[in-house]
């Protein structure tokens, strides 16, 4: 996603600085990572996402 | 005049020599909506021409509402980088231009391949996993 075009997506994730990551939708972090983390993230985003009871 | 210079095409060419199987560029512009929007369209058209094995089609984010709908473009510029037979569900929004036009050209090797390069473990553990994650990584052409 080529943010500068987006000013939206920038605002409503309050990207300020890259590569910033979004997963799901509250799941975020800036810069690279090792793998084990992202995985953990996207885990949590999977687990989250179901807390909507 | 193309948008990918001529020694720049050269390079590409050796990476797509890399490339195993077929690859499916499928770009959404609109040309009144979103004049930039052209510009990836030909420059994925562009693309499209480097190797056989890669495909390029252009739809119209208005007009071409099935396509739109059934690959989940939100919105323009956008490319969906499909495997022949596959989609992995890669995106790519916005101008792909500085070093994200290396991103896409990575994006296409890996959905030639079809490997991610994530370890089993990652794999298996994602292959678990309750419900679909959306991930969005925002980045700069710098």
């Amino acid at each position: 996603m080529e943010v500068t075009g987006f000013p939206d997506l920038a605002q409503r994730y309050r990207v300020q600085a890259v590569p910033k990551t979004v997963v799901g939708e509250t799941v975020q972090f800036v810069g690279a990572g090792p793998e084990a983390m992202l995985l953990k993230h996207v885990q949590q985003a999977a687990e989250g996402a179901g807390l909507a009871v | 005049m193309a948008l990918i210079a001529e020694d720049v095409a050269a390079q590409l060419k050796d990476e797509f020599a890399k490339l195993v199987n077929p690859v499916r560029l499928a770009v959404f512009s609109q040309a009144l909506a979103d004049p930039e929007s052209e510009q990836v369209k030909r420059l994925v058209e562009e693309l499209g021409g480097l190797d056989p094995r890669l495909t390029a089609q252009s739809y119209n984010f208005v007009l071409d509402i099935e396509k739109v709908e059934q690959l989940r473009i939100a919105r323009i510029p956008a490319i969906a980088i499909l495997g022949a037979e596959k989609d992995y569900g890669i995106r790519m929004y916005g101008l792909p231009s500085g070093y994200e036009f290396g991103t896409l050209v990575d994006a296409i090797l890996d959905v030639s391949r079809g490997e991610s390069g994530l370890s089993e473990e990652t794999r298996q553990a994602l292959g678990a996993l309750a419900r679909p994650v959306h991930i969005q990584v925002f980045s700069t052409p710098t």
